[in-house]
């Protein structure tokens, strides 16, 4: 091989590798720009995880507007709840639940707009508190939701629970009710128990008016 | 309108009542029947000591298929059109396992006369097994 025909492929070899190098740039570039967010709530301030929960949303929103990932499976058991920790969400996202006892006085709402996932790590139970469960307990309104999914405003896709249990523990009426879900909403893996009024209540968004629910 | 349920248990347990409505699925009533809509593998139920009303309610679904549901410990297992019509949906394997006293109803009129008119329901394995 020449020596002008080496230089030649060894300038090509710098040229290929430049434009590797570039590429991979572009491309940690891209992601650290566009990904969601996986977010640790204990690192937040609040006198419980709820209000953690709330509070990791509302900092990271604007940095992430795709959505986060609220990963709270490193909470310890139980947690106490007094403010729906999806208040005020203004990006969509999902929230990873450990094995906890979620001691809630509130309902937990997800919003329409911004819709979440609520995903536990399997069947709750509150004799021995494994897996994870959402339970009612004294304070929680009477004739309240445990869970909703959207908050009546507008039709919702997307958002979803799963892998767990909700305990209205003779409290809250409904365990889990909707107005509003669309496509790609509901849930699987559930388990609701000791609810006195009915446990699912899903109407279309057209018919937010008083229907037969009982008080 | 789509959404979808798998493998979901609702149990009344000591704080159903025989006016609890253990799960209640409903479409739009204002205009017309909504789907398509997917549940499968529900069980909703009272307690032998605290049975409930009924267990399951579907109103105003159009385009869905609804399969492998269980209700148990109910005046009613399952009541389908309660206040408004379904249209073009398909019921496999309805269970009535533990006392239910009327399994699966038409409307919520007792006589059966009146109610809602339906349009291209299908039903096929559903079974009550008296205990």
């Amino acid at each position: 091989m020449s020596t002008s025909r080496r230089g030649f492929h060894l300038k090509r070899s710098v040229q290929l590798c430049l434009l590797v190098f570039v590429l991979i740039l572009f491309h940690t570039s891209a992601f650290a720009q566009g990904g969601s967010g996986v977010i640790n709530p204990l690192n937040f301030p609040g006198a419980n995880l709820c209000q953690q929960i709330k509070a990791a949303i509302a900092t990271n929103a604007s940095s992430n507007p795709q959505g986060l990932v609220i990963d709270a499976r490193s909470a310890t058991s139980p947690q106490a709840c007094d403010v729906n920790p999806f208040g005020g969400a203004t990006v969509p996202g999902q929230l990873l639940l450990g094995a906890i006892v979620l001691r809630t006085t509130v309902p937990i709402v997800t919003p329409s707009v911004n819709a979440w996932q609520i995903l536990g790590t399997g069947r709750g139970n509150n004799v021995n508190e494994t897996g994870t469960l959402i339970q009612a307990v004294s304070g929680f309104p009477a004739g309240g939701k445990v869970v909703r999914l959207g908050d009546g405003t507008n039709p919702t896709f997307g958002n979803r629970i799963e892998n767990l249990a909700i305990d209205c523990n003779g409290i809250g009426t409904i365990g889990l009710y909707s107005t509003d879900i669309q496509e790609e909403s509901g849930g699987s893996n559930l388990v609701i128990t000791s609810c006195p009024g009915e446990r699912f209540g899903l109407m279309a968004p057209e018919a937010m008016v008083p229907d037969r629910y009982l008080p | 309108m789509n959404y979808d349920f798998h493998d979901v248990e609702g149990l009344a347990l000591d704080a159903g009542t025989s006016a609890t409505i253990a799960c209640e699925f409903d479409g739009n009533k204002l205009s017309q029947p909504d789907g398509p809509h997917v549940l499968s593998g529900l069980t909703c139920s009272g307690s032998s000591a605290h049975p409930i009303g009924t267990a399951f309610i579907f109103d105003s679904f159009s385009s869905s298929t609804i399969s492998n549901l269980n209700a148990e410990s109910a005046a009613t297992g399952y009541i389908i059109g309660n206040l408004a019509p379904l249209n073009g949906v398909s019921f496999n394997s309805l269970a009535g396992l533990i006392r239910l006293t009327t399994h699966i109803r038409l409307n919520s009129d007792a006589s059966d006369e009146v109610g809602p008119l339906h349009l291209r329901i299908l039903f096929q394995n559903c079974q009550q097994v008296y205990e």
